[in-house]
């Protein structure tokens, strides 16, 4: 019965047989694809695309040096809006690490294997991301280097910080997040190490990524003991997924504000974090495919599958939308409704607000259609829009301060060259360190990947309810560095 | 060929008239008290259905879910969802009592006298109002219906024909379902619970009430599953790994049920504005703190703790043990929703809560029973019955 069901079975029923790696590749093709990156010669379009984000870099440390100088007084914050693009670019970039964080830890712990391929580059993309976010809020402190009064320790000032306030937790919660994506990231990355160090010839290139392969020999204890850590890793960061970005919400909805007083902000934050985050992995893995010939690896049912992460979760951002608009009328709350319709809906920055609508309402739709899923260069503008999109949330929600409750102390904000140029220089700061990403370590765990192909299964099938916390999953890539 | 064996059907069948039985006796004290004090009985009657209606509704979600989403999980319970959403049309009619009889006694807006008098309900009247009210309740029943029969016809057809087309319509069917049940549950949930605390308002609110039906059918499916697949041809798909997907799916759920629940208790407290906080002053005093206390303990803390653990997951006993527990928290949730605002500072539970759980929860799990005996417990087409669910990194 089941053989004739199987070939009566029409191809659109969903089929986790689709090899996520391109048929012909060996454990030794894998490694050498993949370390050929980083032991060739440098590529001469590395050359100059490094070089264009590091002098789009060169802009930012130009606009911090200012800022040091000068003051906050150079941005276009003012009363009534006293945050301005340095919270928006700040919840913008911390959103779009989520994607990373979510693809390492969740979908690990949801045994989806075709996050195999995409997961290394999407947590280099995640501590990048959270880097250029972190500088924001320091920034706006005015005076940096005092950054450490924010943490709780015994001085002889009488300070203690106020824990009533989002802003404080968001200290905790974004180091924290840091600290965790940077560790299990560069636990992922240690087997990888000792594979680069044997392969390499140059005896420096074998000292320097020898320090970082912590003495690694694949031995049966090593995995045993690299995979406990990873998946306790993977455990103590699936919760950071939520209460990161449910943080970064709490810095809006814990304010008494129409507009920004909203219990629905925590879940439709975390869901447009993960939807913007998932934009900028395509945005990313499209050209990294192309440039260093990784087709084999990000296939298009990556692409395909990212997709509908990304039509999942933006029709989640939609739908807070809806809420928001229908709760502002259904409210009676005369300062709820007129901050809907006078404000957001047919206020001077109406136009941005339709723009969001477009971005996040309408173009992610298209998402549905099978055909644009599977179309690189749609799926690629599409990305764009989606971030532009998410980008245009947070200016949305920002804009809430322009008109109080007091008519009198209604303002304007528009962001000054400043603004501008330190947001143009966080795309440098990240877009360098991908590149330097790219150029030095495995972008795609070597090790994950050959457990994904056939040889690796000898024993599939077996339904004896094994452990995987003992999986046997990456033991026999070990084997063959 | 039937897969369910003899004692079991036995059993089921048993189990269908006693509930059946039970739901019209039910049913009839119910009505006698309507009679008596309506409303409080009335008030209950909206808490035991909306109770059982998260059941049907959260069925027809998972059901579209899985189709969309694929997993082992989804096929190994896919007739069970079915059959849960096909109750919807029972639902339909069990809410009559509420729109007939209870509009008045249940909500303050659908009071003439009352709501002209309060300026904020006059505000709201274009939406809240009893005509638009009703309409609402046939588009939504109208539309989860259709819902059900089309994906249950589907299913019934891919039994018989093995068309190549219908794995195509199952996911046109429920791509869009899932957004058009996003939005009449949001709506349906600002209707028939929130609109009862007329000038209390929380964006949060219909995604936790749209979760919540998630979370209770997954719950009472996991108990379906357990009671129901035995003998040889169903148990091969409830496997120690199907299990603990379904158990790792449970404890996910009732995390992030927390997560909603408080992040909705903190913005609310935190912001202490006198529209809002009243909510929770309710439900805070007079014997409800401590009905929200167990809910912290019973409905997050002890089954997180417990399911944490690989055993409780896996073992068809022990997941049997929390999940039973947990039908009756759901209900201890939903009494807690509804029940301080009926009765604000001052603990109740009128016998009318009883009678209306037992009637409409009989005639739910009649109707359930034998939805499900009529059509095969496996959908053999499904190309998912050889998988089996993936374990390992």
């Amino acid at each position: 019965m089941a053989s004739d069901i199987k070939e009566q079975e029409p191809s659109l029923r969903s089929d986790p047989q689709v090899p996520l790696v391109a048929p012909g590749h060996s454990f030794e093709s894998i490694s050498k694809k993949v370390i050929g990156v980083v032991l060739s010669v440098t590529p001469k379009g590395w050359m100059i695309g490094f070089a264009i984000s590091f002098m789009m870099l060169q802009v930012l440390l130009v606009s911090i040096t200012y800022l040091l100088y000068e003051g906050i007084g150079i941005w276009g914050v003012n009363v009534p809006v006293g945050w301005g693009f340095d919270i928006i670019n700040f919840v913008w970039w911390i959103g779009i690490g989520h994607a990373g964080t979510l693809i390492s830890a969740i979908l690990l712990l949801f045994h989806q294997t075709w996050r195999t391929s995409i997961n290394r580059f999407a947590e280099a993309m995640t501590l990048f991301a959270v880097a250029c976010a972190g500088l924001y809020p320091l920034a706006h402190m005015g005076r940096p280097w005092f950054a450490y009064w924010l943490l709780p320790y015994p001085n002889t000032m009488q300070l203690w910080p106020q824990f009533r306030s989002p802003l404080e937790w968001d200290v905790f919660a974004v180091s924290t997040y840091f600290t965790v994506s940077l560790l299990f990231w560069y636990i992922g990355l240690v087997p990888d190490f000792g594979n680069i160090r044997d392969r390499a010839k140059s005896p420096w290139i074998r000292f320097i990524y020898g320090i970082f392969a912590l003495g690694w020999r694949g031995g049966s204890m090593h995995w045993h003991r690299f995979e406990t850590a990873y998946l306790i890793l993977a455990g103590v960061s699936t919760p950071l997924v939520l209460s990161v970005h449910t943080i970064v919400s709490f810095d809006f909805a814990v304010s008494n504000l129409p507009g920004w007083h909203a219990t629905i902000f925590p879940p439709y934050f975390v869901a447009g974090a993960i939807y913007s985050g998932f934009a900028m992995v395509i945005n990313l893995a499209v050209p990294i495919r192309h440039f260093y010939g990784m087709k084999d690896f990000i296939t298009d049912k990556h692409l395909d599958n990212m997709a509908k992460i990304m039509l999942a979760t933006g029709s989640m951002v939609f739908y807070g939308y809806m809420v928001e608009a229908f709760m502002a009328y259904y409210s009676a709350n005369p300062f709820e409704r007129d901050l809907m319709m006078k404000n957001r809906v047919f206020g001077p920055y109406g136009g941005f607000y339709w723009a969001l609508v477009f971005c996040n309402g309408f173009v992610p739709q298209l998402l549905w259609i099978k055909r644009v899923r599977s179309w690189e260069a749609a799926l690629f503008i599409i990305s764009l829009i989606v971030n532009v999109g998410m980008w245009l949330e947070r200016f949305v929600i920002l804009m809430s301060l322009q008109r109080d409750f007091l008519p009198s102390s209604w303002g304007q904000y528009s962001p000054t060259f400043w603004d501008l140029s330190t947001y143009f220089g966080t795309f440098g700061l990240f877009l360098s360190l991908m590149f330097l990403f790219c150029r030095l370590l495995p972008m795609i765990a070597i090790f994950e990947m050959k457990h994904m192909l056939p040889e690796s299964h000898v024993h599939k099938g077996d339904d004896s309810g094994h452990d995987p916390g003992h999986a046997h999953a990456p033991k026999q890539g070990g084997g063959h560095q | 060929m039937s897969m369910i064996t003899p004692e079991v059907r036995e059993k089921v069948d048993k189990v269908q008239s006693f509930a059946l039985i039970a739901g019209v006796i039910g049913l009839l004290v119910t009505g006698g008290l309507i009679a008596v004090q309506p409303k409080e009985t009335l008030q209950s009657y909206l808490i035991s259905f909306l109770y059982f209606f998260s059941f049907s509704l959260g069925s027809l979600a998972l059901l579209m879910i899985q189709h969309v989403a694929g997993g082992v999980w989804g096929f190994a319970m896919r007739r069970l969802l079915e059959a849960g959403a096909r109750c919807l049309l029972l639902l339909a009619i069990l809410f009559l009592p509420i729109l007939l009889l209870g509009l008045k006694e249940i909500y303050v807006w659908a009071d003439h006298e009352i709501a002209q008098k309060d300026h904020i309900i006059e505000l709201k009247s274009g939406y809240l109002n009893v005509p638009f009210f009703t309409a609402r309740y046939f588009i939504f029943f109208g539309i989860w219906s259709f819902l059900a029969l089309a994906l249950s016809k589907l299913s019934k057809q891919e039994d018989e024909t093995a068309e190549a087309r219908i794995g195509f319509w199952f996911k046109a069917l429920s791509g869009p379902g899932i957004m058009a049940f996003a939005i009449t549950g949001g709506l349906a949930s600002v209707d028939w619970a929130m609109s009862v605390d007329v000038h209390w308002y929380s964006t949060m609110y219909p995604v936790l009430f749209c979760f919540g039906t998630i979370l209770s059918a997954m719950i009472f499916h996991i108990v379906a599953m357990i009671l129901l697949y035995q003998g040889p041809d169903l148990e091969k798909h409830l496997t120690k790994n199907h299990l603990r997907d379904v158990g790792s799916f449970f404890l996910g759920f009732i995390i992030f049920w927390a997560y909603l629940t408080f992040s909705q208790y903190l913005l609310i407290w935190a912001a202490n504005l006198k529209e809002e906080v009243p909510y929770f002053l309710n439900r805070s005093e007079g014997g409800w703190q401590l009905v929200a206390i167990s809910l912290g303990l019973g409905h997050f803390l002890l089954p997180f703790l417990v399911l944490l653990t690989r055993d409780a997951k896996r073992i068809k006993g022990n997941l049997l043990k929390v999940a039973c527990f947990m039908l009756f928290m759901r209900f201890v949730d939903y009494f807690f929703l509804l029940g301080p605002s009926f009765s604000p500072k001052h603990f109740a539970f009128p016998i009318g809560q009883l009678t209306s759980l037992v009637g409409i929860g009989g005639l739910w799990l009649g109707c359930f029973l034998w939805q499900w005996k009529s059509m095969p417990p496996i959908p053999v087409r499904d190309p998912r019955i050889l998988q089996q669910p993936i374990h390992g990194v």
